[in-house]
């Protein structure tokens, strides 16, 4: 006869947890697990903090030196009228700014020439597309800065004292602790054009501008032979003051070449302002120049269009979230210039052309171009065969940067499936401790059957065994990694003092500090790993411990 | 004694091992009828098949074939054939109503002598339980404590005790649940005559004071003879029956 279970039997006997914690208070081994799985868990933990800060970084750094949208000519230096094109976009939905920009290789001349990206840009309207606003210091917190780092004067050998091995970090902590102040507003369009000065170009304008005052506080000696006529203004990445490379207010000599002879163009401009945008790429190889200066710098006036040239245009939007289809309407917008543009270049006549496009009405049919006079005619097949601006490319922030942002992305998981395996080597610590447990308890399990624990009891003695050494591990990698990282920078700075060695190169990795970014997938996917393999560790030898025979484990030598 | 006083029947027990290809009959048949509140001692040569008996009582082993009867106060147990139970409800009848006294103590070495003797109570109940009624389940350990004789010995690790030490917390272990039935193998087959006797002592002690029916294999013809019935084994029969 088949009696039913006794109902009275409790899911979780008290001794299960009791013997459980007793095991692991009398055994060296359980701290030794306990602390593999915590390393494994601070390794983890480490890797997706750092590289998840570096691809924030990464991007946000992308995102401050790039637009949202980009748009580009087929060639260099092949887009034209510029003010149409920003009007055709910016009625497009979703856009809140463009501005134009012009950006070619040059060279610096410093101790030696050193290459550069000179940009060129509109400060009043490049404000409102990228977040230089952000990156450029004020002219009172660079030079409080410089002058607080040592590093305001124009060489080292007259006995003026540099950044020592250390100062580096120190440095860019100060000035990160400047920019990211809180209370700290970006800067207005008006601040950024006042270091270019009111013309812009500079060339033309002998007057007491910003770059004059500059000049006369930081380079006297330099303003006889300007002879009433300024140096056009440049902003310059940070590093290039920081590692004496320039120094503010000096004038220096920036080669490039032109575009259609390739001959050297050397123009002198005046250090007047620096900016970091954290990119160490960008903060140490990138000037900033009025596009205006650029343009004439380059020769880009066009006699054909009579309008300048320029690189590309960028553009802001409202909503990020929407880039794509942004992309998409801007580039429909563009397919339809062509009538636009036509309608403009003839006059009136034509603006009847354009109005039913506009209206959303259908577009003229063959005939009924056929019908029109033979000028006409021949003006609207010639603008259909060649669209003015249908050769132009739109490229999201994302894609304009997409291959660095995809290896990033593949480096993170790559690395993380490694670090996994030292989880893996951790679980396995835990399953020999176990084992080793249960091998040494044999006779115990054999008592706690005799005495009446039940198989699935004994199961939970090992298994809740297994589990307190993977939970208390993991929570104690958190914690121990979470501090890890927080203190990173300072403890790396500390190792770089000492040792005068950097495991982070701001050269290789672009970033002058460690970055860290703590998001809950990677603490999901830090701590998923170790109680899943902890949990599959525990339960093989507890399962074990519980099929074995009670008379034999009594028995047990 | 009537056979309202048994309150454990095991009937036509047969216990076969196959070893190499091999049949061995261990037990042939036994009967046995454990009466209420005596102490029965089973003898016989080593290799007889007393421990697989005891085993096959205790629930620690089922017979190839035969039935077991016990008299439960679980009306659900009472008429049952235990070898037909299930593994919890073994498992349960083993912690509330059995208790076991090994040859080797068998005392738990991370645990002190209170807790390996609250060992009982703690797979008995529930966390909750257990934390409501511990200080009802120390007070009745440390009792125990006292009556085997080493209240003093409470809060030592098993391995300071000295042997009769252990068995004697052994015992108070057994007695934890207040089993009905306590089930002894070799209990003194590890211990000198003198210590032997004292266990002799407190068993006989214990059976009078608190009518426990103690079940004992062993090879000790004193302790035997100390017994109110004495079984014989021989080639996995009882081959005399003595009151």
């Amino acid at each position: 006869m088949q009696a039913s279970t006794s109902p009275d039997v409790p899911s979780f006997p008290y001794f299960q947890f009791f013997l459980s914690l007793r095991y692991l208070k009398s055994r060296f081994s359980a701290l030794a697990a306990l602390l593999s799985v915590a390393f494994g868990v601070v390794v983890i933990l480490i890797v997706l903090s750092i590289m998840g800060g570096y691809m924030e970084q990464l991007r946000e750094s992308i995102r401050g030196q790039e637009s949202h949208l980009t748009i580009l000519g087929a060639r260099p230096f092949s887009v034209s009228r510029i003010t149409r094109l920003q009007r055709l976009v910016e009625n497009v939905d979703n856009v809140a700014a463009t501005a134009p920009f012009v950006e070619t290789l040059a060279m610096y001349r410093s101790s030696q020439f050193n290459p550069c990206r000179l940009k060129g840009i509109l400060p009043r309207q490049e404000v409102r597309v990228s977040g230089i606003g952000k990156y450029v210091l004020r002219p009172e917190e660079l030079e409080g800065l410089l002058r607080d780092l040592h590093v305001d004067q124009a060489v080292e050998s007259d006995g003026a004292p540099g950044l020592p091995r250390s100062g580096l970090p120190a440095a860019t902590r100060e000035i990160d602790k400047v920019l990211n102040s809180p209370t700290r507003a970006p800067l207005s369009a008006e601040e950024l054009e006042r270091f270019f000065g009111p013309t812009g170009t500079g060339t033309e304008a002998p007057r007491k501008d910003f770059r004059w005052e500059l000049l006369e506080r930081k380079n006297p000696t330099i303003v006889p032979d300007l002879q009433g006529s300024a140096p056009p203004a440049c902003l310059v990445g940070i590093h290039l003051l920081l590692d004496r490379e320039m120094f503010l207010g000096e004038v220096v000599t920036i080669i490039t070449l032109d575009p259609r002879t390739s001959q050297p163009i050397p123009k002198k401009f005046l250090v007047a302002g620096a900016f970091k945008t954290g990119d160490y790429n960008a903060d140490s190889r990138t000037i900033y120049a009025h596009v205006d200066t650029l343009k004439n710098m380059l020769g880009l006036f066009d006699a054909a269009t009579n309008s300048y040239k320029y690189e590309g245009l960028r553009v802001a939007l409202k909503h990020l979230d929407r880039v794509l289809e942004t992309r998409e309407n801007v580039q429909g917008a563009l397919g339809s210039t062509r009538w636009a543009l036509l309608g403009q270049a003839e006059g009136q006549t034509l603006v009847c052309l354009r109005a039913p496009l506009a209206c959303g009405g259908p577009l003229l049919s063959g005939a009924a171009i056929e019908a029109l006079s033979s000028s006409f005619a021949a003006a609207i097949k010639a603008a259909i065969v060649v669209p003015e601006h249908s050769d132009l490319t739109i490229m999201t922030w994302e894609q304009r940067q997409h291959i660095l942002l995809e290896a990033v992305r593949i480096e993170k998981f790559v690395i993380y499936f490694l670090v996994v395996l030292l989880i893996f080597f951790a679980a396995c610590m835990v399953l020999l401790m176990l084992t080793l447990t249960v091998i040494e308890k044999t006779r115990d399990i054999g008592v706690l059957l005799a005495l009446g624990a039940t198989p699935f009891g004994v199961v939970r003695v090992f298994l809740t065994n297994g589990m307190i050494l993977s939970v208390a591990g993991t929570i104690l990698g958190l914690v121990a990694g979470y501090l890890f990282c927080t203190f990173i920078n300072p403890i790396h700075d500390w190792i770089y003092a000492v040792t005068g060695r950097r495991f982070f190169p701001a050269e290789i990795y672009h970033m002058d500090r460690i970055p860290i970014a703590f998001q809950l997938s990677d603490v999901l996917l830090s701590i998923a790993p170790p109680l899943l393999l902890g949990f599959v560790a525990s339960l093989i030898p507890a399962i074990w411990a519980a099929r074995r025979d009670p008379i034999k484990a009594i028995h047990y030598e | 004694m009537n056979s309202e006083n048994v309150i454990y029947s095991a009937k036509k027990i047969h216990k076969q091992y196959r070893m190499n290809r091999v049949t061995i009959s261990v037990l042939k048949g036994l009967d046995l009828d454990i009466r209420r509140g005596e102490i029965l001692s089973i003898v016989g040569h080593s290799g007889v098949g007393k421990s697989t008996l005891l085993n096959i009582l205790g629930l620690l082993d089922a017979p190839t074939t035969g039935t077991l009867h016990y008299s439960s106060q679980d009306d659900s147990i009472r008429e049952a054939d235990l070898t037909g139970l299930d593994m919890v409800t073994r498992a349960r009848i083993r912690n509330r109503d059995f208790g076991f006294v090994f040859q080797f103590y068998h005392l738990l070495p991370d645990l002190s002598v209170m807790e390996n003797v609250l060992l009982p109570a703690m797979i008995l109940h529930s966390r909750t339980q257990y934390k409501a009624g511990e200080r009802e389940f120390r007070r009745r350990a440390e009792e125990l404590l006292e009556r085997v004789g080493i209240p003093a010995r409470r809060d030592f690790p098993p391995t300071q005790l000295s042997g009769g030490e252990r068995q004697r917390a052994a015992i108070a272990r057994a007695l934890m649940n207040s089993p009905q039935v306590v089930f002894c193998d070799e209990p003194t087959g590890n211990l000198d005559t003198v210590t032997g006797e004292k266990i002799h002592e407190l068993i006989l002690d214990l059976n009078r004071t608190l009518g426990v029916t103690f079940v004992m294999v062993t090879h000790d013809e004193g302790l035997a003879s100390l017994a109110h019935r004495k079984l014989t084994m021989r080639d996995g029969i009882f081959v005399s029956d003595g009151n």
